[in-house]
């Protein structure tokens, strides 16, 4: 399936389809899932692991981005504004799921460890692989707060810069550069236990 | 320097893995069945609900107010010399008029 375009500029195509979907024709709104629903899917498995949980936060970002397409004015691509809304219900999700950590740091072993770097020093790493290094990541940054995982997970790992992120969380750009710092913070100390807990 | 070395796997190990995009069979039909069995969101039961919720400040705000004017009572009558003088000043023509002339 081909990827959604990023440019700046809103799709011709798309914006009457948007417009069919406004007036009424409700059963256009299958095209726009269909095409966008591989990228909401990708960034849901970024922060949640169930795929029951995945798929009811997909669920979630579509029913929400139906509801209030009333609300788009078709000034940016439909694409960002489904992205800060895919965003949004991750950050949610993480919110109200933040009792249920999924592991303590005694659960992070010194092979865990050590099978992250023979992972990272891999030139090709099998599914098996990629799989359990998917898992330990998730493990690893289930323990930081929704707000320190969105930042660290956006910044460090996708690269995005402190604009993008302001853009896609609704935060403001200075309150986006405190909880980077505070994210960092955290993660040192996350790392420290992880470290004391191994020798214990 | 282990910590550093845990941090950066961690990140480089995500940064390696694939985005796992797949989508499980037909769930875009299963998003248009959610989407045409959801109730529409009904504007009359949307007011009432709002004039429910502003009910409770209002109350509050009425109770307050009421020992407010309750505890709140001077213990002697006031009277505001500018509106004393306002109402003589005001009155002062009937004030010379005979009886006769006011009929």
């Amino acid at each position: 399936m081909s990827r959604p375009s990023t440019g700046k500029r809103l799709d011709p195509e798309e914006s009457r389809l948007i417009q069919r979907i406004k007036d009424g024709e409700t059963a256009c709104f299958e095209t726009l899932i269909e095409k966008y629903q591989p990228r909401i899917f990708a960034t849901a498995r970024k922060y949640a692991r169930r795929e029951s949980e995945i798929e009811d936060i997909v669920q979630e970002v579509f029913i929400k981005a139906f509801q209030k397409l009333h609300t788009f004015r078709a000034e940016a691509p439909f694409e960002h504004w489904l992205m800060r809304m895919a965003v949004r219900t991750c950050y949610d999700f993480l919110r109200s799921h933040q009792k249920n950590k999924e592991s303590h740091f005694s659960e992070i072993t010194d092979e865990d460890s050590s099978f992250l770097d023979r992972y990272v020093s891999d030139p090709n790493p099998s599914a098996d692989n990629a799989n359990a290094a998917r898992a330990l990541i998730h493990k690893i940054l289930g323990q930081l707060s929704p707000a320190a995982r969105m930042v660290i997970t956006m910044q460090e790992i996708e690269g995005k810069s402190v604009k993008e992120i302001s853009a896609l969380t609704g935060w403001s750009v200075s309150l986006v550069k405190v909880r980077a710092f505070r994210a960092r913070k955290e993660m040192r100390k996350l790392l420290e236990k992880i470290d004391q807990s191994q020798y214990l | 320097m282990k910590q550093k070395n845990l941090h950066s796997n961690i990140i480089k190990a995500a940064q390696k893995l694939s985005e796992d995009d797949r989508v499980p069979y037909a769930f875009e039909k299963r998003i248009m069945a959610q989407l045409e069995t959801a109730p529409q969101p009904d504007a009359l039961a949307l007011w009432a609900k709002g004039l429910w919720q502003a009910s409770v400040p209002c109350l509050a705000l009425m109770i307050a107010i009421s020992t407010w004017s309750v505890i709140g009572q001077p213990t002697e009558p006031t009277v505001d010399p500018l509106a004393a003088d306002l109402e003589l000043a005001m009155l002062q023509p009937f004030d010379d008029l005979s009886v006769e002339e006011l009929w």
